[in-house]
């Protein structure tokens, strides 16, 4: 309200008496509406009371309002208050109005654009209705200046329409269609006066009510249950993301209308009528539902979009994938008429699910069906297994947990790094499937495989790939966890069922079948047949499970998949706990144990010991955590191979082994190749006077195996079972010498040994060589410094010691013939000389000499003829028989010193 | 308010402004604070003419409703009186009224262009006017008054006059004519009568002319320094005092101007 001065501004003292305008005129009537036609301003000029005009305003809105304010006609309402055609504005580009249909004098649309009180001659006088300036008969008119909102197919159909249209809309105000009131035309919904919405839509009750009174199939009652709603909720709250692009319409209180989704005017063909395309309309309120990010699809937390799909061709349900069948939303969803009851969905759950994933719904009564196992369980969303079925327990299509859609609670996403972690979250202690954990000791998985040398059908054991392109297995690798057997492709029996090396979700069978293990392991399955197949050396034996290897196959004695006692799977009850993988091989071979028979005695190759130079060493070795590796049984020895020359099975007997097989990594026969690996210096001996096979071929070692039927080292050394602890000794040691090397030296180098030929006849040295004072060869030694090769004291055990004593070994490396020429021998027996004979370099030139001196050489020449150092030292030495037969104790070395020719 | 109509005003000052779009009434003080409102959807329907009685009694002529509503003082519920159509005429069009003598409600007709006089019971009195331009005869009736001495001042929108009908309904007088000079109309649309003033509001033209009741012009609502006030559609109008009280329909409000000595 507005309070103003006034005053009255007097004219003169006026005797206008009115005329009453008693008679008709013509020119007065016209001027009603024609303003611009008033005497006054056809003759250019204005009054007091009114400006010149210089336009026809006769179809100007304010000439309109004069009368439609309720003076002649209330048109308020209809025209003013409501929304209604907009004037006073330059048509848009959008429109293309003819010249039949005037414009302003500026170029703006007024009211009479479209209504002339000419057009149909019935009346001049002004009471009657002021008609269009043509017939809109079917809306025509309107189309002739909106045309691109009536192009077939791409805007809401008109002139056409099979069902009579509802009488609602004709008491808002819709003129029927002349042609045929069936059809739809644009007078059908808009009105270009007293619509209430934008667009010049009629009112209807409120929001969408105008679309849904024609197609009330497309909206559920306000009060259905929820098992009877088949279509999206309308009218409730909606708040569109600003930043999808598209700006979607709301109504009343924000909420959802036909109109949010719809576009009725201008759409892209074939949308039906949507604001968007099909493939992402929904994800413009519906985020939150796909996952677009670039991460993998199985990775998503939402069911993966855009993905070509193979429809089950038994299903009965025709999903809505376009000609590429390729899924999006409305593959599973309807927004209309979709299964009452559902999210939406385009058919009931079970059904829809299965079109794509038939495989996957084998898992019904199997373990893993939930309402088998464990029927009151509810997944992330809190849906039980009844609510929400078979597969809601794992999966859910959105807002998954983790991957694979997974739909288990997760206190920390992380802990689903990689697939086999799903699994574990369910199989662990205190989780729901606690009673078939994998226990510690389990077939690893997340480790490194080479697909092409390893798995020979990934096609059926799938790997997973990782982001750095590495392959790995998983538990799903080994496992379908959607098919019970493997064999039969058939549901579960609806119990909880306890599994078989057939069954328990296996992708091939296991056990006595060898399809699974061997997709991965088949070199392992050469042990078949040979002495570590139990069924063929100890078929009673059973497993921790209780089984035989006639029950559970070849594998079985030895490793289980899940809940080993140990490393390497280990299916055996350990007495002790294992230290090392050679305690799972002597577990077996011990007494009263399955291979007491294959004990490796006291006397063994040691185990669990630093291999120097491991780098070099082709054979496979345990690293420690310091960094060291060390050797194993299982470096030596392939377990389930039984002769590294022959890729076979055993003969299905238990057979005695030889160098060439005994699960050995190489031949050792022939050639000691496998020896070798770590001894390779040693292995020189080949073909020297010092291969027994060369030189005493049907001479026995201490195990009474002959030289010609064994490797090289047999017939001194033994692997296992040796007779000595010390160079795990395998000939008669003799009953003299100063030390173990002595004694092992002259019980071959003895008239009835092999060495028969080169009985030592003299040349014991001296232990601990004086010179007035105490001076160890230790010290010697060190005075001499380095030498070309090592020349090695000795203890009284036999073993190397840097405080020990010159022994045979001092001097003489009995693998090398020839220490300037490290190779094998000439395979024949050949007389030595002082170059070589096994002598070691250096041994002459450096420590004979640091005492010798000059008479060293002649020395070293007559070391073992007594009779000739005699003469150099002019001392006699007692020979080798005088020392036998003497058979008494040695004289101590220090007091040989004292009779040193030296003094 | 969105396009109000007429205005009224009882004897202590307060305004009611029928804001008709809205089928209320608002009541002002007279200092434009708003107090109170009357009617509303259901009970009036597009209402276009108000006026009050000494005894603050409302009486709406309801357009939309065919009929007339009369509000007790500051009651909420009215008493309804139908106007009654004429045989072969359209429904009554109630597009003003006031209190008559002898607890009759004077209104206007507009669609069947006449004048009637009602009892409060609805019982119709007397009834005048046809559709034409002579006396006696209206082209669409619009806005109305009644002098001290029971005089009727009708607006014509068409016929673009006053007519003036004597207390029973006779013709007594024009006042204005067709036309745009000082003394004529081009669309009248309010009237009161205050004393021997007349004011009449032309809505197109956008001012107030105040003639004597015999007829003469005495002038033109202005601002005191010779210039004419130019209004956005004046419609109805009242007068409290020195106040005159008016209606701009299209600008959604009301203005209330105060006499300045010459």
């Amino acid at each position: 309200m507005f309070f103003l001065a006034a005053t009255l501004f007097l004219l003169p003292d006026s005797e206008v008496q009115a005329a009453g305008n008693l008679t008709q005129n013509s020119s007065r009537e016209c001027a009603i509406c024609h303003f611009r036609w008033i005497d006054q301003f056809v003759e250019g000029h204005g009054t007091a009371l009114a400006d010149y005009e210089k336009e026809d305003v006769a179809g100007h809105e304010m000439i309109c309002f004069s009368c439609h304010d309720g003076s002649t006609d209330d048109s308020r309402m209809k025209v003013w208050i409501l929304d209604r055609h907009k004037t006073d504005i330059q048509p848009s580009d959008k429109v293309q109005i003819p010249k039949l249909f005037p414009l302003s004098q500026d170029g703006k649309v007024v009211c009479a654009t479209c209504h002339s009180a000419h057009s149909v001659p019935t009346d001049t006088s002004i009471e009657r209705t002021i008609f269009l300036r043509i017939s809109n008969k079917d809306s025509i008119m309107c189309e002739m200046c909106h045309p691109d909102q009536a192009v077939k197919d791409h805007n809401h159909p008109t002139h056409s329409g099979k069902r009579a249209l509802p009488k609602e809309i004709y008491t808002a105000g819709a003129v029927p269609s002349s042609t045929d009131t069936n059809f739809v035309i644009c007078e059908s919904c808009h009105t270009a006066h007293g619509s209430v919405e934008r667009n010049l839509l009629f009112e209807v009750k409120a929001d969408s009510t105008l679309c849904t009174i024609c197609h009330p199939d497309k909206i559920d009652a306000a009060n259905a249950p929820l098992d009877k709603q088949v279509n999206h909720p309308l009218l409730v709250d909606f708040k569109p993301n600003p930043n999808v692009g598209v700006k979607l319409q709301v109504g009343t209180k924000n909420t959802l209308q036909c109109l949010s989704c719809h576009k009725l005017h201008q759409h892209e063909k074939g949308t039906k009528s949507l604001v968007q395309n099909r493939e992402s309309l929904c994800q413009l309120c519906h985020a939150d539902k796909a996952d677009r990010s670039s991460i993998a699809d199985w990775q998503k937390s939402n069911h993966p979009l855009y993905v070509k799909y193979k429809l089950n061709p038994a299903s009965t349900v025709k999903l809505d994938g376009g000609a590429e069948n390729t899924v999006y939303c409305f593959t599973c969803h309807k927004v209309h008429q979709h299964e009452p009851g559902t999210k939406a969905l385009a058919a009931k759950r079970d059904p829809l699910c299965s079109t794509c994933h038939n495989a996957q719904y084998l898992v019904d009564d199997t373990d893993h069906d939930l309402s088998i196992t464990a029927k009151d369980e509810i997944n992330a969303i809190e849906q039980t297994i009844a609510q929400a079925g078979v597969c809601s327990a794992c999966h859910v299509p959105h807002k998954a947990t983790g991957p694979y859609l997974w739909a288990r609670k997760v206190k920390d996403p992380s802990a689903l790094s990689s697939p086999s972690k799903l699994c574990l979250s369910c199989h662990a202690d205190n989780a729901i499937a606690a009673k078939k954990t994998v226990g510690r000791f389990t077939h690893p998985v997340n480790i490194p495989m080479k697909e092409a040398e390893q798995l020979k059908d990934p096609a059926t054991l799938p790997l997973y790939k990782k982001e750095d392109g590495s392959a790995v297995m998983e538990c799903h690798t080994c496992h379908d966890p959607h098919r019970w057997d493997s064999q039969t492709a058939q549901k579960g029996k609806g119990i909880n069922d306890e599994g078989t090396a057939f069954t328990s979700f296996l992708r091939k069978r296991s056990g006595t079948d060898r399809a699974l293990c061997a997709s991965c392991h088949a070199d392992q399955y050469l042990v078949e047949g040979t002495d570590h197949d139990l069924a063929v050396t100890a078929p009673k034996e059973n497993n921790i499970t209780k089984q035989n290897a006639g029950q559970s196959g070849v594998c079985s004695p030895c490793h289980v998949p899940h809940q080993a006692s140990g490393p390497y799977l280990w299916a055996r009850k350990f007495d002790k706990k294992p230290t090392s993988p050679s305690s799972l091989c002597l577990d077996c071979h011990d007494k009263k144990k399955p291979a007491e028979k294959k004990t490796v005695g006291q006397n063994s190759h040691p185990v669990n010991i630093q291999v120097e130079n491991a780098l070099s060493v082709s054979l496979p070795l345990r690293k420690l955590s310091d960094g060291t590796s060390v050797m194993e049984c299982h470096s030596c020895h392939d377990p389930h191979r039984w002769n590294s020359q022959l890729s076979k099975k055993g003969q299905g007997a238990n057979v005695e082994g030889d160098a060439d097989s005994s699960f050995l990594r190489s031949s050792n026969l022939e050639e000691p190749s496998l020896c070798a690996k770590c001894h390779l210096r040693k292995s020189f001996v080949a073909g020297t006077d010092h291969d027994m096979r060369v030189v005493a071929p049907t001479s026995l070692n201490k195990s009474g195996k002959m030289a010609k039927e064994e490797s090289v080292c047999t017939p001194c050394h033994a692997v296992h079972n040796a007779p000595e602890k010390t160079l795990l000794w395998n000939y008669t040691l003799a009953e003299t010498g100063q030390d173990f090397i002595e004694k092992a030296c002259n019980g071959c180098h003895a008239k009835t040994g092999a060495g028969k030929d080169k009985v030592i006849a003299s040349g014991i040295h001296p232990k601990q060589f004086y010179f007035g004072y105490h001076k160890s060869y230790r010290n010697i030694l060190l005075s001499i410094g380095p030498t070309p090769d090592p020349i090695p004291l000795y203890a009284q055990d036999g073993k190397k010691a840097v405080s020990g004593e010159i022994t045979c070994s001092t001097c003489h490396d009995p693998h090398i013939w020839f220490a300037t020429e490290e190779t094998v021998g000439a395979g024949k027996n050949i007389e030595g000389t002082v170059v070589n004979s096994f002598l070691r370099k250096g041994a002459r030139n450096e420590l004979c000499y640091a005492c010798h001196g000059i008479k060293t050489l002649l020395l070293y020449r007559f070391y073992h003829d007594a009779n000739e150092k005699k003469g150099i030292l002019g001392i006699s030495m007692p020979t080798a028989d005088e020392i036998e037969q003497s058979n008494a104790p040695r004289q101590p070395a220090g007091e040989f010193n004292e009779n040193n020719g030296e003094k | 308010m969105k396009l109000p109509s007429d205005v009224a005003v009882d004897q202590s000052g307060r305004i009611y402004i029928l804001d008709g779009t809205a089928d209320t009434v608002r009541v002002y003080s007279p200092k434009g604070e708003p107090l109170f409102t009357m009617g509303g959807p259901g009970i009036l329907k597009q209402p276009l003419g108000i006026d009050v009685s000494p005894a603050g009694e409302v009486l709406v002529a309801d357009s939309g409703n065919h009929r007339l509503a009369l509000f007790p003082a500051e009651g909420k519920s009215p008493h309804y009186i139908e106007v009654p159509s004429p045989a072969d005429g359209k429904p009554s069009d109630p597009t003003d009224v006031n209190f008559g003598p002898d607890n009759t409600c004077i209104a206007v007709d507009n669609d069947n262009h006449r004048v009637v006089s009602l009892t409060h019971s609805g019982k119709l009195v007397w009834a005048t006017g046809t559709m034409g331009r002579n006396p006696a005869e209206f082209r669409f009736p619009f806005l109305m008054d009644i002098d001290s001495s029971g005089r009727i001042y009708i607006v014509e929108a068409i016929n673009t006059r006053l007519q003036v009908l004597e207390a029973n309904g006779d013709f007594a007088r024009f006042i204005g004519e067709w036309g745009i000079e000082p003394g004529q109309f081009f669309r009248p649309k309010g009237v009161v009568v205050n004393n021997n003033e007349v004011f009449a509001s032309d809505s197109y033209l956008g001012v107030i002319q105040v003639f004597k009741r015999e007829g003469g012009l005495i002038g033109i609502i202005g601002d005191g320094k010779g210039k004419i006030t130019k209004f956005k559609t004046p419609m109805g109008m009242a007068v409290s005092g020195n106040r005159l009280i008016v209606v701009e329909m299209f600008n959604n409000r009301v203005l209330v101007l105060e006499r300045q000595s010459q």
